[in-house]
């Protein structure tokens, strides 16, 4: 298990990591039924950058992704990609266009092979509906699956039904499947969640090997403290569907409100 | 343009009929997310039992040792309260089998949250069969005559001819109505049974057990479904592929009015029925039922909550 | 498939995985499985020789499904076994017309027509997930527009008359699938704008809808009255299809080529969007699988399958009507195939003998099959949902972990 070394990672300022907005979340602003889910939320994902949402149970975190990535439909607000308004797109466009994501529930297709499972995530993202039906059913992408495979280590189960596999095998699936379309930005929501200890270190290499060797942009919905802080270059905290604070890890961590949030003060 | 009110309340009178057996199959839908396909046939069930149990035992062939109610003989006096005295006995025994029976054996192992609602959907196919053959096997395949407890005189004011039988229902189905919205709204059971329909996970939150909610709303579903089956077998005649008819249009009113809003799936009970008498007459009589139908699709199109429902909240 | 979705539900879940676990069985309905296996399984023998045969190509059936269960795929035993199974289910279905009675063959051929219906009604459920009810609207149209086209006849409608050209059988047969196609983009597209059941309600309004149309339109179809279509004229490429016995087989291919189709399909990057979509939707449409189109696509597929069978259906027994195209037959078809088993090829296949079954035994009055067959639906969802075919299938993907398990354990 590789030893973190927080503050090398940690470096908003470093000048090789360009401030492009990846992602840009304006006052988005969700209800359900009288109770606020999301209260006028808005931040900047930036390229490159990995950025940690945290909260209190119930603060809206989850609710906030899925108004960004168009599993909801938020109340007031908008979401551009690029500097392209997604706002009014289906789920399947925004993935198209480049926004991925896991959701919490664990959701690989159990039906179907490690490989099956991968190529599924992959296909969407080339070629056209005739070429999928016509064409290799591997669309060509054979290397770039094996080299993902190989990556997340899963390469002696390719073949195995998803469904077979561990929980956490299946979560290291899951976040492979995310990134095989090469996304603009990848939205983890508590990838730590049900993984063993064990295999966590794993996980957050894997993240952050994405983080550093591809410039993959990260936003990432956890509650394991440990598991966040050691990864992120931000962290948004949210309370009450509100935005606490923004800033460094460090930051975060010795701020006397979060530390009230969390700990009932 | 007497035709018109005379039509038109006909149409509100069948409508009446809709929207009791809507208001049941969304109800269920609503707070257990249960899609009852053998609906219709839950309301032909009640009619058969009605049947077995009052004045027309001797063409259904029935057993001798099944009780009649009321006296035995067709040509006795006051034939209806025979009938009306099975109705009271079918209530209970209705809320056994169509509310209490059926959600143990059925629906509780079936739905299961966070799981797939399509085995229950399958199952009350398979259901709807077996109760539509069942049906048909032990009691013909002949519709059966249903006496109706409102009498057959038909009176005319002012020109307008207008049946007892359609007056009787229009009043027996406001009272229910206004029974069932009292019940929701004015008492705290129906509030908390309000509350458990439109977000259960919120009313668990709110500490409604919503367990016992969604076990008086079956109740409510079969006592609905016999009140109608006493309602509207007079017309229809008690046949054992009622159902299908009864529940596609149960269904279809419920989707057009709105499935998560009692009150949209009362709305669209009188809508359907209104709908199928004007285009029976002004338009064609074979194409009546088909006017609704075309209706239900477009509401799917263009507004799949119905008329009144709210927007549900997952938009892929 | 739920359509009320919220946050607390999805949290609930967050340290469950994979099946649902349904605890243990009860006694009763234990007992009342395999009484209403048994029943379903002989009540036919004896009825007729139809009858006899089906029960005799379901028994073939599942011992090939048991002999897929032991022997393991991925060796060559498993190949070898895999290809003797399918030549041996071939040789049979090509076999067994051989000296049988017209009857018979009627019943063969309805086998050979229905098996596409259940292909199609597979392909949108076992495969997509969604539920189909529509099956018999699409035979009929199938049905009645290959018949139309067929004998140069002349229809009225809203006071137009047409006279129709008189098609070779096999473009007629042609047309009469991709008429069926267009209805169901048609009825399809309003139905799978938003997740849910809705197209189970838009396909038994459509069914509905169709019927009165059949029904009342005397002009086009001739009503309740129905239309005579014989077969001693029909020729393809030089055969005669007057005999009972070619016209079987010349059915016959027309069900292989669509499982053939749709075994292509499925193999196909579209076959896994499927299967995404039917195990979780909403993950496929975060990857970028277009949830709407994908179904749509399957269904348009089946439909065309059931229009392509509806054209056959009609020759096969020389008359149509509309009263064989009603909701009740679209509820048989939808149950026959979920029995066979979702999500295989076999399935459909499985299905079918069921289907055929039951349209045999109403000809026979006072006879319970149907109920049992009801009841065998309902137990079948409480303890295998995923049908015969899906839950050897299942059972085959949990004695694969097990031997996985087992073998890592020994290195």
């Amino acid at each position: 298990m590789a030893v973190i070394d927080d503050v090398a990672d940690v470096d908003p300022g470093h000048p090789s990591k360009p401030q492009e907005v990846v992602v840009r979340v304006r006052n988005i602003t969700k209800s359900f039924g009288g109770i606020r889910a999301v209260d006028n939320v808005s931040f900047d994902l930036k390229q490159g950058e990995i950025l940690g949402v945290i909260g209190p149970n119930g603060c809206g975190k989850t609710t906030l992704f899925n108004c960004i990535l168009g599993q909801y439909r938020p109340d007031a607000g908008s979401v551009e990609l690029h500097g392209r308004d997604v706002s009014r797109w289906r789920p399947h466009r925004r993935a198209k266009a480049g926004l991925a994501r896991t959701f919490q529930l664990l959701q690989v297709f159990q039906s179907m092979s490690v490989r099956d499972n991968l190529r599924t995530a992959a296909q969407e993202h080339v070629g056209s509906m005739g070429g999928r039906l016509f064409r290799r059913p591997d669309m060509g992408l054979s290397d770039e699956i094996d080299r993902l495979i190989v990556r997340f280590r899963l390469a002696h189960l390719a073949e195995e039904r998803a469904g077979n596999l561990s929980y956490g095998q299946q979560k290291l699936l899951d976040t492979a499947m995310a990134f095989v379309s090469r996304p603009a930005a990848v939205f983890l929501d508590e990838p730590a969640g049900g993984v063993n200890p064990a295999m966590l270190g794993d996980l957050k290499e894997r993240i952050r090997d994405l983080n550093q060797n591809d410039g993959m942009t990260f936003a990432i919905v956890e509650h394991n403290m440990e598991f966040i802080f050691g990864l992120a270059d931000r962290v948004v905290v949210l309370e009450q569907g509100r935005i606490l604070m923004t800033g460094t890890p460090d930051e975060v961590r010795e701020d006397r409100r979060v530390l009230e949030v969390y700990l009932g003060g | 343009m007497s035709t018109f009110v005379q039509i038109t309340f006909s149409g509100l009178a069948t409508g009446a009929i809709y929207a009791l057996v809507a208001v049941g199959f969304a109800l269920l839908w609503q707070t257990a997310g249960a899609i009852n396909f053998a609906h219709g046939e839950f309301i032909v069930l009640p009619a058969v039992i009605i049947l077995i149990l009052g004045e027309q035992r001797p063409t259904l062939g029935v057993p001798e040792w099944v009780p009649a109610v009321g006296g035995t003989e067709l040509a006795g006096p006051l034939p209806e309260i025979g009938i009306i005295a099975a109705f009271a006995i079918t209530i209970p025994i209705a809320i056994l089998l169509l509310g209490y029976v059926f959600k143990a054996s059925l629906v509780d192992r079936l739905l299961t949250p966070g799981g797939d609602d399509i085995p229950l959907v399958i199952a009350t196919i398979g259901l709807g069969l077996v109760i539509r053959e069942y049906l048909r096997l032990e009691f013909g395949a002949t519709p059966q005559q249903f006496p109706s407890i409102f009498g057959t005189e038909v009176w005319r004011p002012g020109g307008v001819a207008i049946s007892a039988d359609d007056v009787g229902i229009l009043a027996v189905s406001i009272v229910v109505i206004l029974a069932l919205q009292m019940f929701l709204r004015r008492t705290y059971t129906g509030w908390q049974m309000e509350a458990a329909a439109q977000n259960p996970n919120t009313a668990r939150v709110l500490g409604i057990p919503v367990g016992r909610m969604i076990f008086y709303t079956f109740g409510i579903n079969a006592v609905l479904v016999t009140i109608a089956a006493l309602l509207v077998s007079p017309t229809t005649n008690a046949r054992w592929d009622g159902g299908i008819s009864l529940g596609l249009f149960a269904f279809t009113a419920a989707i057009i009015g709105g499935f998560n809003q009692v009150r949209g799936a009362l709305f669209g009970g009188f809508l359907v029925g209104l709908l199928q008498n004007w285009s029976g007459y002004y338009l064609s009589s074979a194409y009546r039922e088909a006017i609704p139908l075309v209706l239900m699709i477009l509401v799917i199109l263009w507004r799949p909550q119905g008329l009144f429902g709210i927007a549900e909240e997952r938009t892929i | 498939m739920k359509t009320v979705a919220s946050t607390a539900e999805l949290r609930s879940e967050t340290e469950a995985v994979t099946t649902v676990d349904r605890g243990a069985m009860s006694w009763p309905l234990a007992i009342l499985s395999v009484v209403t296996t048994a029943l379903v399984v002989t009540l036919p023998l004896g009825r007729s020789e139809f009858a006899g045969i089906m029960w005799l190509w379901l028994v073939a059936l599942g011992g090939v499904l048991t002999l897929n269960l032991l022997v393991p795929m991925e060796t060559w035993t498993g190949v070898v076994v895999k290809w003797v199974t399918l030549s041996g289910c071939l040789a049979f279905l090509l076999v067994f017309p051989i000296g049988r009675a017209a009857s018979t063959l009627l019943d063969m051929g309805l086998f050979a027509v229905f098996g596409m219906v259940c292909v199609g009604t597979n392909l949108v459920h076992g495969f997509a997930g969604k539920v189909t009810l529509a099956q018999a609207a699409f035979l009929g149209i199938g049905a009645y527009v290959s018949v139309l086209f067929d004998t140069g006849r002349e229809i009225a409608v809203a006071s137009v008359t047409v006279t129709l050209p008189n098609l070779p059988f096999l473009l007629a047969i042609g047309i009469a699938g991709l008429t069926c196609m267009v209805f169901s983009v048609l009825i399809g597209f309003p139905a799978l704008r938003v997740q849910g059941p809705w197209l189970a309600f838009v396909t038994l309004a459509f069914n509905l809808l169709v019927y009165l149309v059949l029904n009342n339109e005397e002009g086009l179809t001739e009503g309740s009255r129905g239309i005579r279509i014989l077969r001693d004229d029909v020729t393809v490429f030089g055969i005669d299809l007057a005999s009972g016995r070619n016209y079987y087989y010349f059915c016959l291919v027309f069900l292989i080529a669509a499982t053939l189709l749709v075994w292509w399909i499925v193999r196909s990057p579209w076959g896994r969007a499927f299967k995404a979509l039917r195990d979780n939707p909403a993950r496929a449409a975060s990857l970028g699988v277009d949830i709407r189109t994908y179904t749509l696509l399957a269904f348009s597929i089946s439909a065309g399958l059931a229009g392509v069978a509806g054209a056959l259906y009609a020759r096969l027994i020389e008359f149509v009507d509309p009263r064989g195209f009603y909701i009740g037959q679209s509820f048989d078809f939808f149950l026959a195939t979920v029995v066979g088993g979702l999500g295989t090829l076999v399935g459909p296949f499985i299905g079918v003998s069921f289907i055929t079954i039951l349209t045999d035994r109403l000809r026979i009055a006072g006879d319970y099959y149907r109920v049992w067959f009801g009841l065998f639906v309902v137990v079948m969802m409480l303890l295998a949902p995923k049908g015969v075919a899906g839950s050897f299938n299942e059972l085959r993907a949990r004695l694969q972990k097990r031997r996985r398990e087992h073998g890592a354990k020994e290195t």
